[in-house]
């Protein structure tokens, strides 16, 4: 691959690697990508994969004490940075390389004023600016990057933007100085779905409007769909499959490519089961003589060549692949059928016909757990589970005698804001407001809403860990607001709780058989060979090897460890399952795996779930009900079909519309961000209708007049409108939605 | 995490449970392995002083203030005792004031800190309040009035260098408490129904130990120097008992005749600090990542 005149920046054979004190990491191993001028590259990848690492090295902004060594080249319109001394590398970057990082709250100096900071990027590179000539062009890029009245907000401060602010203000000083190459490194992910939306397009504009190269971190496959032109897929510090993002999307050429797609739940169809990638990232200590991908490829079928030779990109197709068999990738998910399950029918037949759940784990030697039952292909089991949950194995969709888990009526939390020297009380935050739902067992609620809207607060109300301000809150038959503390403690027991990470919610001082055995401690009653023998069984139903038991949890990865998680949760029988975002800290392919976990334990126990998530198209794969919340109300809420299919609550609509479609046909013709603005204050909200301020049809009559939630079409929803939105929802639906309309 | 961050920590399962991990992370220093090895030998030393050492501490067998000799190996006080002898017995005098009021502070000092820390309000307010009144006074000053009150004597003197270390632990639990309350497995604890006593203990206190076992070091190497002092001003360990400081003390009046009298007892006591420095050290390095991160080390 000799270096291409036209592109912009190109990365040549960049290995890095770390010293460690379990040995030496080899983050990213021989990338090589091309960025042209004008051209928007997605580099794609799971947690560990080499993505941002690769990006890190190439600029020279390594500079974590036990960097080993980071070879190769990378090249900016002919010269290699790395071989840079480090005072010109100063004046190349930000001038003819920019970054926006992740979090825009910390890329900012919390400090300094916004458009000073601005400033201070134009004049680093060009001394011969004047202070006004700088503060006029700061006032003109944030207006480009839609800060509105940019004059009045050049003197504010960082804390006085929002999130999404702060992210058009960096991507504003990464524009500064027109760079040739515009790196974002997950410039969305901190962010709400719609604001996203608003920010991805800010970062085309910018791309547009300086020419740049821009290079798309990120591990949402949804982002590069909706964005990028080409796609370079990474896997354990490798390129595994690069080429055009309609290429790669229509027929991938390398089989964790297809398998990726595969695993993601999608927006538009509930699957039956989603289709996991069996096992976990490669150990990037170990040095594999073959493919990474092996053990946990649907295609390799153990084949020698696989695990011996280490195969190099080469050019398949329109793209290259880094796979010995790249035509036996498997069918893309889209263009198999309509729907999920004919990809994943196909995936297993891939497989060697084992049928929808074909990734079965222990056959491709997969590392986390070997038990007969690997979570991909179990089915109830009546023998031996005959005791789990309080009702018998109940079936899916019919409510069974358990009768009503979760029984919410107009439940309200304010938590008071204080000013001033003596901690007066001014105003209050309206964080849940008025809010009512029923959860009878066996079915699932999702609870969707962006952050702030409360949803996390009502999930916690339910155990009272937040001590709610009114309403009538009762748990499996419990009345949760009178209880004293012995009663409390019962229904703590009924109800359980998953975290949101993983990483936090396990005590990292108790081995993980402890972890899961303390409900069963706390309740009392159970001798120590007991608990043991009901942990062993809950090991067993979450799919983690029963000889785990005595290892702590700094020793398991994410999924595995939210299978800890999930167990200390299942070992009460609980009636009512809380689910606080328990996928959201989980890569892709893991996340999968977890999903599944949980239908298959509600199928077999009959738990009513609360699944609280930011993720509509995780909450479509898992919701029979949907509740979306919006600043403390639920403006919407009925069956899953009905939310998604025909979503009368404009907020709703806008939602589902912001989501990115992993699918790149037909995005030009998609709306792209349908909400302006940000969530306004809980402390202040607005009169009437809460959400007129972002509201494409908001009237008079919604600043006046609160809407109440009412019955609409088979669902409740709380809009003047939402009798007449229809024709207006059938005209803005993109592809996406048109699918379920037919 | 983002790769760069994960490629910091050990992308495989590293092999040993939290707390083994940071007895291997104390073990790879030779610093605090040396410090320990010292520390050991101490202990040994006090505890097999009466067949360690070859004469009676106490015995006035010889002529006054001899110099080093093969049967007096560091010669004799002005009784006549012989001084190896005193003090090999006198590493008991340090290490239990030492160690007993590391000990004291840290038992009164850690609930106390403990409780603060997690009930909060009230709570927080009398705790901290007391030992803002404790704070107040110097150590040394608290030291001399509670001996002053009690009269000397050995449980008088851990007694009152005790109740002076009792606010650092209080505090130092306390803020490490108050860092990890809002922690989610602290939360999920009490979402289990978990009464707040044995949230407190069972999954608190092993979570902020760490730093703890650190002060508890710390406390001791400073509470050797202080009971040094004491008995240098007459109000350490009484008499005839031997002590490094009392010995020092006495030393100092015959400074011209036998100026080794004092090398020894001196030359103990900050091998003593330096083996109890070098272990709060290698224990410091050893937990500050278990402390702020362990929970987080591992792999996605």
């Amino acid at each position: 691959m000799a270096p291409d005149t036209g592109s912009a920046l190109s990365i040549r054979d960049l290995t890095v690697e770390f010293d460690t004190p379990a040995g030496v990491v080899r983050a990213a191993d021989g990338v090589s990508y091309d960025v042209a001028a004008g051209e928007t590259l997605g580099v794609v990848g799971e947690t560990g994969s080499g993505k941002s690492v690769t990006a890190l090295a190439a600029l020279g902004l390594l500079s974590a004490g036990n960097v080993r060594r980071v070879t190769g080249q990378a090249l900016l319109g002919g010269t290699d940075l790395l071989a840079l001394p480090p005072a010109e590398l100063r004046a190349v970057l930000g001038r003819d390389v920019a970054m926006i990082f992740q979090d825009p709250g910390t890329a900012l100096n919390p400090v300094q004023r916004v458009g000073d900071q601005i400033a201070e990027a134009l004049r680093v590179h060009d001394r011969a600016l004047t202070a006004p000539a700088a503060r006029a062009r700061t006032v003109e890029l944030l207006d480009e990057v839609g800060v509105p009245n940019p004059a009045g907000r050049y003197d504010a401060y960082p804390h006085q933007f929002s999130g999404g602010m702060c992210q058009r203000a960096v991507i504003a000083m990464a524009m500064a100085n027109r760079p040739r190459v515009l790196i974002a490194d997950e410039p969305t992910t901190a962010l709400d779905v719609s604001v996203q939306a608003q920010i991805l397009d800010v970062l085309r504009r910018a791309a547009r409007e300086t020419g740049a190269a821009t290079v798309l971190i990120t591990h949402d496959l949804g982002v590069v769909a909706e964005t990028a032109d080409r796609l370079c897929v990474m896997y354990g510090g490798r390129v595994v499959e690069s080429g055009t993002v309609y290429d790669v999307f229509a027929r991938p050429r390398h089989p964790y490519t297809a398998a990726l797609l595969a695993s993601l739940p999608r927006l538009d169809v509930r699957a039956d089961r989603l289709t996991p990638i069996p096992g976990r990232p490669p150990d990037l200590i170990e040095a594999v003589p073959g493919c990474p991908f092996a053990p946990r490829c649907p295609v390799g079928h153990d084949r020698a060549r696989c695990a011996q030779e280490r195969p190099e990109p080469v050019v398949t197709g329109a793209g290259l692949s880094a796979c010995h068999y790249p035509d036996e990738a498997g069918p893309p998910p889209r263009a198999a059928g309509p729907g999920r399950d004919a990809a994943a029918a196909a995936a297993g037949a891939a497989d060697g016909g084992a049928g929808v759940q074909g990734m079965t784990p222990s056959r491709h030697g997969e590392p986390e757990k070997s038990g007969p039952r690997p979570d991909g292909s179990r089915a109830p089991d009546p023998d031996g589970r005959s005791a789990a949950g309080s009702g018998a194995a109940a079936p899916r969709g019919a409510p069974p005698d358990g009768g009503v888990a979760l029984d919410v009526r107009d439940a309200r939390k304010l938590f008071p804001v204080r000013t001033g020297v003596f901690a007066r009380t001014s105003g209050y935050v309206h964080a849940v407001d008025g809010v009512s739902m029923r959860i009878p067992a066996g079915r699932t609620l999702g609870l969707v809403g962006e952050s702030g809207c409360g949803k996390s607060t009502l999930a916690r109300m339910l155990l009272r860990l937040v001590q709610p301000s009114g309403g009538e809150l009762t748990v499996a038959g419990h009345d949760l607001v009178r209880a004293n503390r012995g009663e409390l403690r019962r229904i703590r027991q009924r109800v359980q709780m998953v975290y949101q990470d993983p990483f936090a919610s396990l005590n990292p001082r108790l081995s993980v058989g402890d972890n899961v055995a303390e409900p069963l401690r706390l309740a009392g009653g159970f001798s120590r060979p007991q608990r043991r023998t009901r942990v062993l069984d809950l090991f067993d139903r979450v799919g983690l090897r029963p000889e785990h038991t005595d290892r702590y949890p700094a020793e398991f990865s994410g999924g595995q460890r939210q299978r800890v998680a999930i167990a200390r949760a299942l070992a009460l029988r609980p009636r009512l399952l809380l689910l606080d975002e328990p996928v959201s800290a989980l890569d892709v392919s893991v996340q999968a795996q977890v999903l599944n976990l949980l239908a298959d334990l509600q199928h077999e126990s009959g738990m009513a779930y609360l699944f609280v998530s930011h993720d509509l198209s995780v909450v479509r794969q898992v919701a029979d009900e949907v509740a979306v919340m919006y600043l403390g109300r639920i403006v919407e809420a009925g069956p899953a079909e009905r939310i998604y299919g025909n979503p009368r609550h404009p907020y709703t609509r806008a939602l589902l519309d912001s989501v990115p479609a992993p699918d790149p046909a037909g995005r030009g013709t998609r709306r792209r961000a349908p909400l302006g603005g940000d969530v306004p204050s809980p402390a202040d909200p607005p009169s009437g209708c809460r959400f007129r301020t972002r509201c494409p049809f908001a009237e008079e009559r919604c600043a006046a007049e609160e809407p109440v939630l009412r019955d609409v079409d088979g669902g409740l929803t709380a809009c003047h409108f939402a009798e007449t939105l229809r024709g207006a929802a059938a005209r803005a639906a993109g592809p996406v939605r048109d699918e379920v309309h037919s | 995490m983002t790769d760069a961050a994960l490629a910091k920590t050990p992308a495989g399962p590293p092999a040993g449970a939290p707390r083994f991990a940071a007895a291997r992370r104390f073990a790879r220093s030779r610093s605090a392995l040396v410090g320990a090895a010292g520390l050991l030998l101490l202990v040994l030393l006090a505890l097999l002083a009466p067949w360690a050492a070859p004469f009676d501490p106490n015995e006035q067998g010889a002529d006054n203030l001899l110099g080093p000799s093969a049967t007096h190996l560091l010669g004799t006080d002005e009784l006549g005792r012989d001084i190896a002898s005193r003090v090999i017995h006198g590493t008991r005098a340090s290490l239990l004031v030492g160690f007993g009021a590391a000990a004291l502070g840290a038992l009164v000092g850690v609930p106390l800190g403990l409780v603060a820390g997690y009930v909060g309000r009230w709570a927080d307010a009398v705790a901290m309040r007391l030992t803002d009144l404790l704070l107040a006074v110097p150590g040394i000053l608290l030291a001399l009035v509670i001996i002053a009150v009690l009269g000397p004597g050995r449980l008088n003197l851990v007694l009152a260098i005790g109740i002076g270390a009792v606010p650092e632990f209080a505090r130092l639990t306390r803020a490490a408490t108050l860092s990890i309350r809002e922690r989610d497995f602290v939360v999920a604890s009490r979402g289990m129904g978990a009464p707040a006593a044995d949230t407190m203990v069972r999954t608190v206190l092993p979570n902020v130990l760490g730093p703890i076992l650190v002060q508890l070091v710390v406390t001791a190497s400073l509470a050797v120097v202080v009971e040094s002092g004491l008995s240098l001003l007459g109000l350490g360990t009484p008499p005839p008992a031997p002590s490094w400081g009392g010995m020092l003390q006495e030393a100092r009046s015959y400074l011209h005749q036998s100026p080794w009298y004092g090398v020894f007892p001196g030359l103990c006591l900050a091998f003593t600090v330096f083996c109890l420095d070098r272990v709060g050290r290698g224990l410091q390095r050893a937990f500050g990542t278990a402390v702020a991160g362990g929970a987080r080390e591992g792999t996605i």
